[in-house]
């Protein structure tokens, strides 16, 4: 019943995460403001600067620089580059509990699912050993994170009922999880199996109550987690790659012109007097009309 | 840091200013408009002007709106705002900025780690009532 339990967990979050992250895709394209700095700006970047400072920049090819996009991605993403320039008190404990509490159990499983494979099977034995120190630091991350959300002034007024649950959510997950590892050779080979069980529709594995517990605990957070705001990890993708970093110019004949010509032949409902659409005018319409006073 | 404010303190004493904009508690400018004097003199509405337009959360007026008489105006006015809040969130009306918004919307995690990044809030010496989430 676990693993059929795991099966259902894992196939909502997949499909939540799908949908969702499909659903921002979808969205319209969007009036660029011009953001700065654009990491991928080949020798630019490091003062904000953009290609439109080239003399007749349309007539030269763009310089684009990847990996200077994919070091900051690396940065912001495994140690919160935005969080500690600009909001430092609270670098320790989120990144403790981001690394700790997701990047490790994370690779923790990656690890487990690779020791599958014939040759491969020191990797299980590997896999919990970061499992442990990632459930402390993602306990401490957590209990600091409580801490400031309860105590700070400028984060205090800004939590909701949400914000308090899902923290304590992810607590009982690493307390479970750490209270489950002891003993800990039982708890790598069980846990070990039972990964492996996942992969290969296998019945025949062996978990102990307190392991069942924690495994529930993480399945019944991920069927939440799609429906929340922790999606933050699939919308900071499009928050970086769509609204910040996206500086295409619209060429004629463009995708992205008839995207905008579409959006323009939209009719508008605003009803304020130097609109009055009313579902009647379009954006060109509206744009090119005079105004009465 | 000013007092921390919670929105629904929006509906509640309307005789009076939200928050209190002080001149000497801005974020200096640069030279030469570094000093309190150097800056402008700001203009105070008249209590007539403030029965006519609404200027109550920060003593100032930005978009002219007018102050409703009585509590059917009121409701056809929050009306209004709502249907337009509405709107702001269909791509018909809203496309422009469509992503961006919703996006903000759904996933902030209230960290306040954009703060910095908002001029207007950091040039208000911090004030609760422009702070960007």
């Amino acid at each position: 019943m676990l693993l059929g339990f795991t099966y259902a967990a894992l196939a909502i979050f997949a499909i939540g995460v799908i949908y969702r992250g499909w659903k921002i895709a979808k969205m319209p394209v969007h009036l660029r403001w011009e953001l700065a700095p654009v990491p991928h700006e080949k020798g630019k970047s490091r003062y904000g600067g953009s290609y439109f400072e080239e003399y007749e920049w349309w007539t030269k090819p763009r310089e684009k620089s990847l990996l200077n996009e994919v070091w900051y991605m690396f940065l912001e993403i495994v140690f919160l580059r935005g969080v500690w320039e600009h909001k430092r008190p609270l670098w320790f404990f989120t990144f403790s509990f981001h690394f700790g509490g997701l990047y490790l159990p994370a690779a923790s499983v990656g690890m487990m699912l690779l020791s599958s494979i014939p040759g491969f099977s020191l990797l299980g034995r590997w896999a919990v050993s970061l499992l442990g120190p990632g459930y402390l630091l993602g306990a401490l991350g957590i209990g600091g994170l409580l801490y400031r959300r309860a105590t700070d002034p400028e984060v205090k007024a800004f939590g909701s009922f949400a914000t308090f649950f899902n923290l304590f959510f992810l607590l009982f997950i690493y307390l479970s999880g750490i209270y489950a590892m002891l003993p800990i050779e039982a708890f790598a080979g069980q846990i070990t199996g039972f990964v492996k069980s996942l992969l290969f529709f296998n019945l025949n594995y062996t978990l102990s109550m307190p392991a069942r517990i924690h495994v529930c605990s993480a399945c019944l957070f991920l069927i939440y987690l799609p429906f929340t705001y922790m999606m933050h990890f699939v919308a900071k993708y499009f928050t970086y790659h769509e609204i910040r970093w996206n500086d295409k110019p619209m060429q004629r004949g463009s995708n992205m012109e008839k995207e905008v010509q579409s959006m323009l032949g939209q009719k508008v409902s605003w009803s304020a007097p130097h609109i009055m659409g009313e579902g009647k005018k379009t954006w060109v319409d509206a744009a090119t009309e005079d105004v009465k006073k | 840091m000013s007092k921390v404010l919670r929105i629904e303190e929006m509906s509640k004493d309307r005789d009076s200013s939200l928050v209190e904009l002080n001149k000497e508690k801005l974020d200096p400018l640069p030279a030469p408009y570094d000093t309190v004097e150097a800056r402008k003199k700001w203009k105070t509405i008249s209590n007539e002007k403030k029965e006519q337009v609404v200027c109550n959360l920060d003593g100032f007026v930005a978009l002219g709106l007018p102050q409703p008489k009585d509590e059917k105006e009121e409701k056809i006015a929050v009306d209004k705002f709502i249907s337009g809040l509405k709107k702001l969130l269909t791509k018909e009306n809203n496309w422009s900025f469509l992503q961006p918004l919703t996006l903000s919307l759904e996933y902030c995690a209230k960290c306040q780690t954009c703060n910095d990044a908002c001029p207007v809030f950091v040039e208000s010496g911090r004030n609760d009532l422009y702070r960007p989430t």
